[in-house]
């Protein structure tokens, strides 16, 4: 019997948390929470999940903190991180810049709000690879 | 030339001395030349102490502004430094340009004074390099009469400003004074611009999210999600309690920026205190029942009236006491007290909730801050109700402070200006 993909979601919400968790219903995931980047990170390393879903709009900042010290961190640079953005602020696909200066590499990004099949989609293309 | 030393010597001899002396003296000019010249280095004397002295006062650590003057004429530079020696400047002079340009490599400018007519590198040529390496240093060409023309090209080449030699002190310092006021009020605006675009941001972001989550949310009931009808009513009241929300927001946003711009002018008359706070407290059993929260109302005997916009009055306490409701715990209690001192009459809105942490207090007012714990999470405010609280405070003269214990509760207390009927 197959397994089901660890997800950890990085998010302060608990709407935006509903909608990820109606997102992903019925499909093969366990799902783990933190409310804030620095959970997120503890969470991160303690359970090395299959992928992250990472809210960069959190209050301070904290989930671009969260997002630079797991990609610095070479036991967890390797999971794939899914940001949730709003529309029309990427630049590009995987580098998100805001006024301040702070720059840092996501593996995917996602508009919000998360709705239908694309982050499911997204996913598969990341858990797929393992 | 009569040394000074002498002059004086002279000086305190006629003075002191003997009826003999005096009149041994002969010529009236001699003794009214000695007498000035004493009098000259008194003054000289003096003025130095009281410059010295003034500049001892200057904690040792301030730095003036760093000004450059160059020129090569000593006297200018001189006198340059004379004008400009009070504690608020700090004056370094060259005479060349080549001069003036290793300086200027070497440490940052404020202030550059370049007289245009000098050997070797000519002014014009100095004020083009500084303009590279220091684009924020103000520069100041000193001109003879003859060359005002040259000063006009010069400052379409990048100078601020021009004085004409021979200038007194007043001239000068007015024009350094000037350029740096300049620089200040543009420094204030540039900060000004990037603080209005930080707003913007943290206004967008406050408003997107309740939008893209009503959005989410009715997306998936149209794809029939959730199925059952007692999770969809769930959903639909989450998307009400949104909308509302929002619409709270975008109040809040209104009447903020409106205060701050004093664009809200206020309607002023004679507010019940007492009133006001028993409004603020209306249909408590509605509100507070379900969580079976008492409330303490201890209002002063003979409470005053305050000259003030009632609406805004209103509005402070309204938003006290909802909070004091919202972050309370199941039993608590919201006391309310008041108390007259000295001028003053100070309202205390206490509350047994989960209290703020001490990381969080210094930042409670700030707009759109909202603290970060397991309670708050469930309750999304605008952000924006303290800051509309402490400037509807200021507005009225008043002051208000915030003590909390986590886990035990919070006190917020204002304390209004009482006038004369």
């Amino acid at each position: 019997m197959a397994e089901n993909f660890r997800i950890l979601v990085v998010e302060d919400d608990p709407d935006d948390v509903r909608l990820i968790e109606m997102a992903l219903q019925g499909g093969p995931y366990d799902i783990s929470l933190a409310y804030n980047g620095e959970e997120g990170v503890e969470k991160a390393k303690a359970e090395k999940p299959d992928a992250i879903v990472l809210d960069i709009m959190m209050p301070e900042k904290d989930g671009f903190k969260a997002c630079q010290e797991l990609k610095a961190d070479p036991d967890c640079a390797d999971i794939p991180v899914l940001v949730l953005t709003a529309v029309g602020q990427h630049f590009s696909s995987t580098q998100y810049a805001v006024g301040s200066g702070m720059r840092m590499e996501a593996d995917d990004y996602i508009e919000k709000p998360v709705v239908g099949d694309v982050l499911r989609t997204r996913l598969a293309h990341f858990l797929e690879r393992k | 030339m009569v040394d000074d030393d002498d002059v004086v010597c002279h000086f305190r001899d006629i003075v002191g001395g003997s009826e003999e002396t005096r009149g041994a003296c002969g010529i009236i000019d001699e003794v009214g030349t000695a007498a000035l010249a004493a009098f000259q280095k008194f003054e000289r004397e003096t003025w130095t102490m009281e410059m010295n002295k003034s500049a001892e006062s200057v904690e040792p650590s301030s730095k003036g502004t760093a000004v450059l003057v160059v020129d090569d004429d000593q006297v200018v530079l001189e006198s340059c430094q004379a004008i400009l020696s009070g504690p608020g400047y700090d004056v370094e002079t060259a005479q060349r340009g080549d001069e003036a340009l290793e300086m200027v490599e070497k440490k940052c400018f404020e202030v550059v004074l370049i007289d245009l007519k000098m050997p070797g590198m000519p002014g014009m040529a100095l004020l083009e390099r500084i303009r590279e390496l220091s684009p924020e240093t103000i520069n100041i060409i000193i001109t003879g009469f003859a060359t005002v023309e040259t000063a006009v090209e010069a400052m379409k080449m990048g100078a601020f400003d021009y004085v004409c030699k021979p200038f007194g002190p007043d001239e000068l310092e007015i024009v350094v004074r000037r350029a740096l006021d300049n620089k200040a009020l543009r420094e204030a605006a540039e900060q000004a611009e990037r603080e209005s675009e930080q707003f913007i941001l943290r206004v967008y972001h406050q408003l997107k999210s309740p939008v893209g989550i009503i959005q989410g949310y009715i997306d998936n009931l149209l794809r029939g999600a959730p199925s059952q009808e007692e999770e969809r009513n769930v959903i639909l009241q989450r998307c009400l309690r949104r909308a509302q929300a929002l619409g709270q927001s975008l109040e809040d946003l209104l009447s903020l920026s409106r205060m701050k711009t004093g664009r809200l002018k206020p309607n002023l008359e004679w507010v019940s205190l007492h009133n006001a706070l028993q409004r603020a407290v209306e249909g408590w059993d509605a509100r507070a029942g379900d969580r079976n929260i008492e409330l303490g109302l201890n209002l002063a005997r003979d409470l005053p009236s305050i000259w003030a916009d009632r609406t805004q009055i209103e509005h402070m306490f309204a938003n006290l006491v909802d909070n004091a409701l919202r972050y309370n715990r199941a039993d608590g209690k919201v006391e309310i007290k008041t108390s007259l001192n000295r001028g003053e009459v100070r309202i205390d809105v206490a509350d047994t909730g989960v209290g703020i942490e001490a990381r969080d207090l210094p930042r409670i007012f700030d707009e759109f801050y909202r603290c970060q714990n397991e309670e708050t999470r469930m309750n999304r405010g605008s952000g924006l109700g303290l800051s509309i609280v402490r400037e509807i405070v200021a507005a009225h003269g008043g002051r208000i402070d915030v003590q909390s214990v986590v886990g035990q509760g919070t006190t917020f207390s204002i304390w209004l200006p009482l006038c004369e009927k």
